[in-house]
């Protein structure tokens, strides 16, 4: 593996396709967010929208699109986001589904999972559940869910076929994605394409 | 599923700087490869939505 990135973690013996080292190269660099960056959500995002969350939130958003505005979520609704991380997304969700309606926020990484639980009771959002657990493997019941929304979060797993066989799994039948994610237009240098975020990616 | 594809943002080297999974050494990395030209979008954000 390329060392290029502090956060490369090297494949085990029993890890011939490097999948696990990925997984866990992406899990100690998103550790690492310590927020503070409205950046991101401020390109992403439209004001009426960050108007209703809290700054943490704002600060630990790390999506690459607003799926939720495109996913045009309707009240009773039930929807998953896929990698919540802080839970930016997840929070836009419940507001836009709720009353009735839930929003639930998956997550490998119980710290995001437990600051995007803060930041929804801080924005007084009751209608979110947080789950632990990988994309490739989401922990619901087959056709539970309405709408499938995810930002920048598929290309960071190793098994992307897998992640797209859940998401048609776990949707009622007339159930929806909205996916925002990154796309390449030409090839990266072989130095940078053997990086772990390119691998990611 | 009938997919479709919607808004679409470019991704320069700005851009993907803010994210944790390029670090700074990959960063230097890219400015030293990637040509001059294709450093303002080395990549795009696309929406994609489909129904089952």
């Amino acid at each position: 593996m390329n060392t290029h990135g502090a956060h490369a973690v090297a494949p085990r013996d029993d890890d011939l396709l490097g999948q696990a080292a990925i997984k866990e190269s992406v899990r100690e660099a998103y550790r690492a967010v310590v927020g503070a960056k409205t950046a991101v959500a401020e390109r992403l995002y439209d004001p009426e929208q960050l108007a209703l969350l809290p700054v943490g939130t704002i600060e630990q958003a790390l999506g690459v699109g607003n799926p939720v505005r495109a996913a045009a979520l309707q009240p009773g609704e039930v929807v998953i986001d896929l990698g919540c991380g802080g839970g930016i997304d997840t929070i836009l969700a419940a507001l836009a589904v709720a009353p009735s309606g839930e929003a639930l926020g998956l997550d490998t990484l119980p710290e995001m999972l437990e600051a995007a639980a803060r930041h929804a009771s801080s924005a007084g959002v009751r209608n979110v559940r947080w789950l632990r657990g990988d994309m490739e493997a989401i922990p619901l019941p087959d056709e539970s869910v309405d709408v499938v929304i995810s930002n920048g979060v598929v290309n960071l797993s190793p098994r992307k076929s897998r992640v797209f066989a859940e998401m048609y799994r776990i949707m009622r039948p007339g159930g929806r994605f909205a996916l925002a994610d990154i796309v390449l237009d030409d090839d990266l240098p072989p130095e940078v394409a053997t990086d772990p975020a390119a691998w990611a990616g | 599923m009938d997919i479709q594809r919607g808004e679409e943002l470019p991704f320069g080297m700005a851009e993907v700087a803010q994210y944790p999974m390029f670090t700074p050494e990959l960063l230097a990395l890219m400015r030293r490869l990637i040509p001059a030209e294709r450093q303002r979008q080395v990549a795009r954000s696309v929406i994609f939505t489909a129904r089952k």
